[in-house]
């Protein structure tokens, strides 16, 4: 009887152990179960046969490989994801997930794996379309000061035009901090309301993210609109799309992190964005 | 104390052959009607007579289906529309003619955002183009020999009845008519209000004014007016001195009439 | 409540104030023209106008005006014969696409107000102009339109009202009149309590000094409706 229930005490710590925090020191992962939300097209999504496709399905599989894990890959409604992976019923999210600051007290990110960052977009016939620094990225985290004389140099020609951006979007927080004394700002509710006044000319330019941007380009009826000029990512807007882990898995973050690494070293990720993007996503 | 009518002064007023039909009822079936200057002219008649239409023919108020309406030496100029009625020809002339006849109502339809004074010399200024000055004192020596001069800066709803109409005789007289139109002026007044509308009017008759009045007041047709015409559906029916045909009608109608 | 934030928020407000009133004094006066139009169509008498003006305020009435604001501003933009006319550099102007949309909309409320009015005239007090020989017009402008805007006033002063709060559904066209400005701040904040808070404040207190200036006019304009004054005797300085 004594013997039955410290076998069952230890049971009952051995489950404690496994689902929380506290792993053992050198734990060998063999297998990861990883959360996707399968509806987040060009990231992930559902063909119509049931299986799953997409950018980070694709990248999945080659850092899998690369950890030399057995994955399994789940699929999971997005707004539930963070606390069932706390509960254990997965081990690591990829589901186009910024790492955001409000995110990271509840749970670790690994580094990012793809960051679309803000770009601009304007008419084909604007004589914006051909504005310097075009398919380049700037790093606000690792080189704003590349990114401030970027912009002074493309100051005289935003000088006096009139740039629409989403209210209280990344984009917003961009144009007030670096163009607002040169361009005229409109704040839009939706995206799409400030696509239609660049096509009506009532806007000479937008910011948004790239991944809309390129989008929403390629929608039938856009045909004028076209991704113009560098592109920015990292900083305050954000560290991009990372995988979402336990906090306290160190081992499982190191991982991730030295198998990314790989991923960005062989070109792994630009090939894969370019697939499923059309640009580059490397993060910087 | 009749009034003598001169016996050779020019017409100030000539109505010939008129007719007014509203729908399928026929109410003035061709009735003519002079007044020279200086004449009072009372129109008696019982209701439906015609008479109240008669008088807004005059200044056309209601436009006749025929006739002439001629005052002083101007003949109102009618045309016919296409679709048969009749119609000023000259919409000018007919604002013209009307500056020229006082017209003075049952309701006394004061402008009720006007004061007194403002009432009075509103059309003097806008209609005739007179001197603004010149206006107010003619107003206000008017407002005094009606008896209501300290009303002058009180609105028309703050006055009784009889005060009113005063006010409305006064504003008719400003624009200097040639004949004052009055329509059943004390029809609408409490009858111990009616003595102090007939004073004014008896007033104007003793001035020489040539005066076209809608009554029922049998004392004011008798006593003040040089002539009586007596109306019978939208026909004359009787026409003469009040001295003779009070005493002496021939129509049994009017006789009728007369004693109530 | 966080005052420090509340007090920031009632000075971004503050600021936007301006556009929000020039908005609604536009739209009003301008309405108030065509509404007069549209009120003297429906009197007009010629069937034809009369169903004209009877049909803009059927559709203006009966169709919410954050639709007819996205029409004009995102509708006829989206034809480019539109964006090659000569109405283009007004119709550019999310400003000017908000006080045409406020305009035609309290035009169609304000004309039945005003045919209303025109019908409360006495139609004596109109014989008697006409009687005085005044021309059609001149009876309309001395006697017929102050009467009827006195007995308009007091349904006009509502419609004012509406059209200071219908202001705050420019804001879908990008503009920052107060309610652009607080929902930019909810947006960047997710503080919708205070930011709210403050704007009905603002608006509340707009249309409280609006109807105490439409109750002021009012008065002014009716002393005829008031008991007379008194006539007090000049009392002399000596004794």
């Amino acid at each position: 009887m004594k013997y039955a229930i410290l076998t069952l005490k230890a049971l009952l710590l051995s489950a404690l152990v496994f689902s929380s925090a506290a792993q053992a020191e050198g734990k060998k992962w063999t297998q990861i179960t990883i959360a996707t939300e399968g509806a987040f097209k060009p990231y992930n999504f559902t063909k119509p046969d049931g299986t799953l496709d997409g950018y980070e399905i694709e990248l999945s599989k080659y850092l899998c490989d690369h950890m030399k894990v057995e994955c399994k890959i789940v699929v999971q409604d997005f707004d539930g994801m963070i606390p069932a992976l706390n509960a254990g019923k997965f081990d690591a999210i990829m589901s186009g997930m910024s790492a955001t600051a409000k995110r990271e007290q509840i749970i670790d990110f690994s580094q990012s794996y793809g960051s679309t960052g803000q770009a601009f977009a304007t008419l084909k016939s604007s004589p914006l379309a051909g504005m310097e620094f075009k398919g380049e990225v700037f790093s606000l985290a690792s080189n704003e000061a590349g990114a401030i004389s970027a912009l002074e140099e493309l100051k005289p020609l935003l000088q006096g035009k009139t740039i629409g951006v989403q209210t209280a979007s990344t984009g917003a927080t961009f144009v007030e901090k670096y163009l607002k004394d040169v361009v005229e700002v409109r704040e839009y509710k939706t995206t799409e309301q400030h696509d239609l006044d660049l096509a009506a000319g009532r806007v000479d330019l937008v910011m948004a993210s790239m991944a809309y941007l390129t989008t929403s380009a390629a929608k039938p009826g856009n045909e004028e609109m076209t991704v113009a000029g560098p592109r920015f990512q990292g900083g305050f807007l954000g560290k991009g799309s990372s995988v979402g882990l336990r906090k306290n898995e160190p081992e499982l973050k190191a991982m991730f992190d030295k198998a990314i690494d790989a991923a960005k070293a062989d070109g792994t990720i630009k090939t894969l964005s370019q697939k499923w993007f059309g640009f580059d996503v490397t993060p910087l | 104390m009749n009034a003598q009518a001169p016996a050779i002064t020019p017409l100030a007023l000539d109505v010939k052959d008129l007719h007014k039909s509203f729908g399928n009822v026929e109410v003035l079936k061709g009735i003519s009607l002079g007044a020279r200057e200086g004449e009072v002219v009372s129109i008696l008649g019982s209701s439906g007579s015609g008479k109240s239409t008669l008088l807004r023919c005059i200044n056309l108020l209601e436009v006749p289906d025929s006739g002439d309406v001629t005052v002083g030496d101007e003949t109102i100029r009618m045309q016919r529309t296409r679709d048969g009625k009749s119609r000023p020809a000259d919409q000018a002339q007919v604002e013209r003619i009307r500056s020229r006849l006082g017209m003075v109502f049952q309701s006394f339809n004061l402008w009720s955002h006007k004061t007194i004074l403002e009432n009075v010399i509103e059309a003097p200024i806008h209609v005739q183009k007179r001197p603004r000055k010149e206006c107010v004192e003619e107003a206000e020596a008017l407002l005094a020999k009606v008896g209501i001069a300290e009303k002058r800066d009180q609105y028309p709803s703050h006055l009784s009845g009889g005060q009113q109409q005063r006010a409305a005789i006064a504003r008719a007289l400003a624009m200097r008519p040639k004949v004052m139109l009055f329509d059943e002026p004390t029809s609408a007044l409490d009858p111990e209000l009616v003595g102090e509308v007939l004073r004014v009017m008896r007033g104007l008759a003793e001035e020489g004014r040539t005066m076209l009045v809608v009554t029922h007041e049998m004392g004011f047709a008798r006593d003040v007016s040089s002539r009586v015409v007596f109306l019978h559906k939208g026909l004359v029916e009787e026409d003469g001195r009040p001295e003779h045909v009070f005493v002496n009608s021939k129509s049994e109608r009017f006789k009728q009439f007369i004693k109530g | 409540m966080d005052w420090t934030f509340t007090l920031e928020t009632f000075i971004s407000l503050v600021a936007a104030i301006p556009l929000t009133l020039q908005l609604a004094a536009t739209s009003i006066l301008l309405g108030a023209f065509l509404a007069l139009g549209l009120a003297l169509l429906r009197l007009s008498g010629v069937r034809v106008l009369d169903w004209f003006a009877r049909f803009y305020v059927f559709v203006f009435r009966g169709t919410p005006l954050l639709v007819q604001i996205f029409l004009i501003y995102y509708g006829l933009s989206q034809f480019p014969a539109v964006r090659h006319t000569i109405l283009w550099p007004i119709l550019r102007e999310p400003y000017w696409c908000a006080v045409i949309a406020l305009t035609l909309n309290t035009a169609a409320y304000a004309s039945e107000i005003i045919r209303g009015g025109l019908l409360s005239v006495p139609h004596g007090q109109i014989e008697a102009a006409r009687a005085c020989g005044m021309p059609r017009f001149m009876v309309f402008r001395r006697i017929v339109l102050p009467l009827a805007l006195r007995q308009a006033l007091p349904g006009y002063g509502n419609e004012m009202i509406s059209m200071v709060k219908a202001t705050s559904l420019a804001s879908i066209i990008t503009l920052m009149e107060v309610t652009g400005v607080a929902a930019k701040i909810i947006s960047e904040t997710y503080r919708a309590i205070e930011v709210f808070i403050v704007a009905g404040v603002i608006y509340l207190t707009i249309n409280f000094l609006l109807t105490r200036l439409v109750h002021v006019v009012e008065y002014m304009l009716s002393p005829h409706l008031r008991a007379p004054r008194l006539q007090t005797p000049v009392q002399g300085e000596s004794k």
